[in-house]
């Protein structure tokens, strides 16, 4: 039988995670061609091509896979020109070991279950990753957003069909096309175009939220919400589980929640790397020229694209802190590059280099590290750090 | 420079902003500036972004550039405060094909005067980009209203652009760096807003010859 050669063959540890079953490991299989290109993924686990090809004819029909490298992400995102698949490669055949064994084991853990119970076992399994099949499902449940949605049924879709502001509808036009150019679901010429489906949630949430109204970092995370829920009213209670209760007032007029953070990052910089901050202030930069980004965004369109939604796996599950232990690795990671800045641009130029690399790129030893790197950060220091630079800044306002 | 006289380079370093409603093109124009490029694919900017461009003026003067590109919406405007700071020129940018956007200006133009000035109290040198004139539908003249309107708010000037086919980015630039340059000359040192770093004939030719290996 090939599909026993087929698995004994593969890379050791891979082999390891796939031989209790044949169907399991072909279900991984079918996830890793996301990834990337069948020839590399046989190459990495270590299977012959015609395995590979046997694989594919039992199992995907005749639709042969395009010859040479995917240059387009599992999430519709373009591979730039100067993409590096081999380093991608190189990565993928340790990643996908990990994205096997969490797959069975999430499969594992859910099998027979309609609901999940928040517990310190779904913490650790969140925080290890959530396969991207059940992605969309425990965020829905971590966050609340299922309960408002099975508590208010018709509600996004009664949202849709009010009177809509026009000032509303216009800003959200000028940035439907401007979100993810390079994501081809983003694209007018698309098939399954998401453009609508932008639109819509970003409508139906301004009219939602009147006093937040649309705000520019809004339509990239509902952008991301659509392209893992595929859904749009799943997108909207979990944008409204984001606005409304994980985040502090980020994107209200005033946006003091995240003038708030900005600051709270400052003190934690301050206390944590006290160099850091030094040559911060030696060069009079402020956070939010470096940093209101990497807030607005929730790391959007800074990090890598799964690195991001491992953040966001934490974000839905944890709450907002996880957002400062990514700032502040990031900061200490890179403490010798930043201590190097000589001027104001400099520092603006290092704080955008640092987003990118190896360390961010290998998203699961990324995750490791900001549970560790930045030492304890308890939620009471937390809240009271934002007490106190909220009071600050509205003292500061008036 | 036959008498040999001159034995002394100005550099000059510029902060300079560009403001205006979302999407009118902010990005674009500072992009085609910088780097001779335009791409349909630039996504919304976020807080603010910046670039750097390196002006040899003349034979004696070096303009260094930083273009400050500040996100459009409104909100974000109430925490742009600190970009403004030390700026010593600014484009205020609308969208031709887009009439909110023009009726825009007079509020960024106040906004601006009202964060940041020169060191003499003026406002700082403005200069305003009716931006995306390749797709303008009417050929309409409308440059006396336009001049009018500049004179009344207190702009330089005016220029049609366009990023996309490069119309006018470069005589705009080059016009709001000759006011920069002549504010900056016509106050003495300590008062100057651009930050002046003076080198001497010889440090300069070092690092010439430096950046040519």
């Amino acid at each position: 039988m090939v599909n026993v050669n087929a698995v004994r063959r593969l890379q050791p540890r891979l082999r390891h995670v796939c031989c209790k079953s044949w169907r399991r490991f072909l279900a991984c299989w079918r996830n890793a061609t996301r990834w990337i290109h069948g020839e590399s993924l046989a190459r990495i686990v270590g299977l012959s091509l015609e395995e590979r090809s046997s694989y594919g004819e039992e199992e995907q029909g005749d639709h042969p896979e395009p010859s040479g490298q995917v240059t387009v992400d599992p999430y519709g995102f373009e591979r730039s020109e100067d993409f590096d698949y081999e380093s991608y490669e190189e990565l993928m055949s340790e990643y996908l070991v990990v994205l096997t064994r969490r797959s069975i084991k999430w499969s594992k853990l859910l099998k027979g279950k309609s609901k999940v119970q928040k517990n310190v076992k779904l913490k650790r399994y969140v925080r290890k990753g959530i396969p991207n099949e059940h992605r969309a499902a425990i965020w829905m449940a971590a966050s609340g957003a299922q309960d408002q949605l099975d508590k208010n049924p018709g509600y996004y879709q009664s949202l849709l069909g009010a009177d809509h502001d026009s000032k509303l509808m216009d800003t959200i036009c000028t940035d439907l096309n401007r979100t993810f150019p390079d994501n081809i679901q983003f694209r007018k010429t698309s098939n399954s175009c998401l453009l609508k489906s932008l639109y819509n949630v970003l409508l139906a949430y301004g009219h939602h939220n009147p006093t937040v109204g649309y705000c520019q970092g809004m339509n990239f995370i509902a952008g991301y919400l659509l392209i893992i829920t595929k859904d749009e009213e799943k997108s909207f209670w979990l944008m409204e589980a984001l606005l409304g209760r994980i985040l502090p007032d980020y994107f209200s007029p005033a946006m003091l929640g995240l003038k708030m953070d900005q600051e709270v990052l400052g003190e934690l910089v301050r206390a944590k790397i006290p160099k850091m901050w030094r040559i911060m202030a030696d060069h009079n930069v402020s956070w939010t020229l470096v940093v209101s980004r990497w807030f607005i965004c929730l790391y959007i369109d800074v990090l890598p694209v799964e690195t991001v939604l491992r953040i966001w796996d934490c974000l839905f599950y944890e709450g907002s802190k996880i957002l400062f232990r990514v700032a502040l690795t990031l900061i200490h990671h890179n403490e010798a590059l930043i201590q190097q800045a000589q001027s104001l641009p400099d520092i603006c130029q290092i704080f955008k280099q640092i987003t990118h690399g190896p360390i961010v790129d290998n998203c699961h030893a990324f995750m490791q590290r900001i549970f560790f790197d930045p030492g304890s950060l308890s939620t009471s220091t937390l809240t009271k750090l934002r007490v106190t630079c909220r009071s600050r800044i509205i003292a500061e306002e008036s | 420079m036959a008498g040999g006289s001159v034995s002394e380079c100005k550099e000059y370093l510029f902060k300079v902003l560009v403001i205006g409603e979302l999407g009118v093109g902010k990005t674009s124009i500072i992009k085609r500036y910088v780097h001779q490029l335009f791409s349909q694919h630039y996504r919304a900017t976020i807080g603010v972004d910046f670039a750097l461009k390196v002006i040899n003026w003349d034979s004696k003067t070096l303009v260094r550039l930083q273009l400050w590109d500040i996100a459009g919406q409104e909100r974000f405007g109430n925490m742009t405060r600190v970009y403004y700071k030390e700026a010593v020129g600014a484009f205020v940018v609308f969208d031709v094909t887009r009439g909110s956007t023009f009726e825009a200006v007079s509020k960024w133009k106040h906004d601006l005067d009202s964060k940041v000035k020169l060191a003499n109290g003026n406002p700082i040198p403005s200069v305003l980009l009716a931006n995306k004139c390749d797709q303008k539908k009417d050929s309409s003249n409308n440059t006396p209203l336009m001049d009018n309107f500049c004179k009344e708010t207190g702009f330089l000037g005016w220029f049609e652009t366009s990023a996309k086919d490069n119309i006018n980015v470069d005589e705009a630039a080059r016009f709001l760096v000759e006011n920069i340059l002549a504010n900056d000359k016509g106050l003495p040192y300590e008062e100057s807003n651009g930050e002046r770093i003076k080198l001497d004939q010889e440090t300069v030719t070092a690092e010439s010859k430096s950046g040519c290996c």
